[in-house]
């Protein structure tokens, strides 16, 4: 088989966007997320959900939206910072929005608790908007502090409703395109009988699709993708 | 100004970094242009090292190789671009506080970031006098009496109209979110509403420890204790963070006693009876009860009830049909904040999907909530977690034994399982060994009783509670 040429390793990559979002049956969401960002709007907004449920996108996005409009956010992933300082948090609260993401990944570590409960009042003496996510509800997010739990469900709460077939063919095609690659609409729907419905798995797969398909100079089609799956 | 630089090595930093990583150490960074130096504000010490460890070289190399020009070089501070405007107060009363001046030395210069575009600043008390002030949505109108904080309510009046000379200081406890933080504002509003000029301070005792550690930092130390100690009222939340701060501990004995002695009103709450906070040094625990101690305990059916009707009005200007209130307060027994965040949601719904606010509709936005509590709330799981709590076997519970160990939490696990489930009490006296309905109304009445009369009994309910029905 022919290796085919490497791909540089430059990837075509535009930030995330609230309308690069399938949201389906998730349409209060996005006027929840929308208001956020109004006079008078929601002080705090707590999205969960599983896994590849999109909750990366929404906070991303919503910090771009923020953007547009000339604030300056601080998005703050937490499985990435609860194994640095807390001291991370400390004037947080001068950013209008601060996105907290995977916010459960702070539960359980004492000092990351406190931290948190102090920007979190800092943030709302100082007006500014809070957004967080995880993958349980506040009340089962595992968090020790009473005063931070109880701090967590004050806002509205969202759970995230999963897509139906159809929306998932959808958000595959949206994935493809923001790494600009054509992916026709029977290629979607092939992927997902046949693959993981795992959102983040499938954006792996389109991933490596998408190195193929440029290696190879080969457009998405069914037998190319038949192949993939066969060879990975 | 010119912010174009900046912009164009945000543009090629971003196809470097992934995404996560760039909004999270490089978006929120804040330009500053004097001349040809771009000055990058960092929050703090620790984004500040970060970048410095892992993107300055690289931002470095831009300017020089990638065309974007306008600067020389490049330095990093801790400081925030100076800035005019503010979010607009958030629908819930929480603060939204004007922004002071700048944190960075230097204002001249260009500014890239900062809230944008102009809008409504807050409705808080003007701090004239730069005081960390008291929320006006806070004051007692909007306060719902009942009957557990009728005797905080009343105290919280007597103090608002004698500042330093009734109860002094005036120390308020009780569970996470049942309103301590609002009663204590509302005292601070009263007392600036018959005396405009009085100096009223609020601070949680987070932000007490931060300035003070700040103030350290820049040997201002001096200037800071003048600040505290120049207020006719000094309202400090959540005392319990004091709890191991021993320098904080000292700082704050001794501006309590400044204040004590010139007469002027101290007010603090904490999550527990001052002689309870674990960490915190005798003499202040003993000063805490120098005064007036009250607590605040969660709110019974009704008055739960009367605040959903009164928090919708105030949030949403809605008046909410009282058998839905009667279902949420139902639902949600924890405390206040998720009481709101339960009508948050139902509000959220409705407006977007223009139904009225029925018992129906509110059931189904709360769906999940819901079914996760029944889940929660069964007779096996609520001795289960009453064993657990109280370190005794579950076989314990539903034996005969008598001893006030076993005893008095199988009354609790009683009590809970009435207050919890729609169990009969025939039901509810066969799960726990066949005991007879009157059994379980004796448990009931009793622990009721002892909830008045015993903080102990009455916190072990409380966290229990809290515990089955968060």
């Amino acid at each position: 088989m022919n290796p085919g040429q490497l791909p540089l390793g430059l990837e075509v990559r535009s930030p995330s966007r609230l309308d690069d979002f399938v949201f389906g049956d998730n349409e209060a969401l996005l006027q929840l997320l929308q208001r956020q960002l109004q006079e008078h709007g929601e002080s705090q907004l707590y999205i969960h959900g599983p896994r590849g449920s999109g909750r990366s996108h929404l906070l991303l996005g919503q910090c771009n939206a923020a953007r547009e409009i000339g604030w300056t956010p601080a998005y703050l992933p937490g499985g990435d910072i609860a194994t640095l300082s807390p001291g991370l948090l400390e004037g947080m609260e001068q950013y209008p929005l601060i996105a907290i993401d995977d916010v459960e990944r702070l539960a359980g570590k004492e000092d990351w608790e406190q931290a948190l409960f102090g920007l979190f009042n800092r943030a709302r003496e100082r007006g500014a908007r809070l957004l967080f996510s995880g993958d349980k509800p506040p009340s089962t997010a595992g968090f020790d502090l009473p005063d931070l739990s109880s701090r967590l469900a004050w806002g509205v709460t969202y759970r995230i409703k999963p897509l139906q077939d159809l929306q998932r063919e959808l958000l595959l095609i949206r994935i493809a395109r923001r790494r600009g690659l054509h992916m026709p609409a029977e290629v979607a729907r092939y992927l997902l009988q046949r693959h993981s419905r795992d959102v983040s798995e499938l954006a792996r797969l389109i991933e490596r699709l998408d190195r193929d398909s440029l290696a190879e100079q080969r457009r998405l089609t069914i037998p190319f993708v038949r192949d993939r799956l066969l060879n990975q | 100004m010119n912010t174009n630089t900046w912009d164009c090595l945000l543009k090629h930093l971003a196809r470097d970094i992934p995404e996560q990583q760039f909004n999270t150490w490089i978006r929120p960074l804040q330009c500053v242009q004097n001349e040809d130096r771009l000055r990058l504000m960092a929050p703090n010490a620790f984004v500040l090292d970060w970048v410095k460890k892992n993107y300055l070289e690289r931002l470095r190399s831009y300017l020089n190789d990638s065309g974007c020009i306008g600067a020389a070089s490049i330095s990093l501070e801790i400081g925030s671009a100076p800035r005019n405007e503010i979010p607009a107060a958030p629908s819930d009363g929480s603060a939204g506080v004007a922004v002071r001046s700048a944190t960075s030395s230097t204002n001249s210069g260009a500014v890239s970031n900062g809230y944008g575009r102009p809008l409504q600043t807050a409705d808080r008390t003007p701090a004239a006098d730069d005081l960390p002030s008291t929320n006006q949505e806070f004051n007692f109108d909007t306060f719902v009496e009942g009957k557990s904080n009728q005797l905080a309510r009343a105290a919280g009046i007597q103090v608002g109209e004698n500042p330093g000379r009734m109860y002094n200081p005036l120390f308020i406890y009780g569970g996470v979110g049942l309103g301590k933080t609002h009663l204590m504002h509302a005292v601070g509003n009263l007392i600036k509403h018959n005396d405009p000029t009085a100096r009223v301070m609020y601070m949680h005792s987070e932000s007490f420890v931060a300035g003070m550690v700040k103030a350290l930092q820049h040997g201002t130390i001096e200037n800071y204790k003048r600040h505290v100690r120049s207020v006719n009222a000094l309202l400090i939340d959540d005392v319990q963070f004091f709890a191991g701060k021993e320098r904080s501990q000292e700082e704050f004995f001794h501006t309590f006693n400044a204040l004590f002695e010139t007469r002027q009103q101290i007010i603090l709450t904490s999550d527990r009876f001052p002689k309870e906070v674990e960490g915190l040094e005798d003499r202040l625990k003993s000063r805490f009860g120098w005064g007036l101690t009250v607590s605040i305990d969660p709110p019974d059916l009704e008055t739960r009830v009367a605040i959903l009707m009164s928090k919708s009005l105030q949030l949403f200007n809605i008046e909410l049909p009282s058998e839905v209130a009667f279902f949420i307060g139902k639902h949600v027994r924890s405390n206040i904040r998720e009481l709101e965040g339960a009508l948050r949601r139902i509000n959220a719904n409705a407006q977007f999907t223009g139904n009225e606010i029925s018992v129906d509709f509110a059931r189904e936005a709360l769906r999940d909530m819901i079914d996760a509590q029944a889940r929660m709330v069964t007779l096996d799981n609520i001795q289960k977690t009453v064993a657990e709590y109280f370190k005794i076997r579950v076989s314990d519970l539903l034996s005969s034994k008598r001893n006030r160990t076993i005893a008095r939490p199988r009354q609790i696990a009683m009590a809970l399982s009435k207050e919890l489930t729609n169990h009969s009490l025939p039901e509810i006296g066969d799960s726990f060994g066949g005991r007879d309905h009157t059994t379980v109304l004796y448990a009931t009445r009793r622990i009721a009783e002892l909830r008045e009369a015993d903080v102990r009994v009455a916190e072990d309910y409380n966290n229990l509670l809290r515990t089955l029905s968060s």
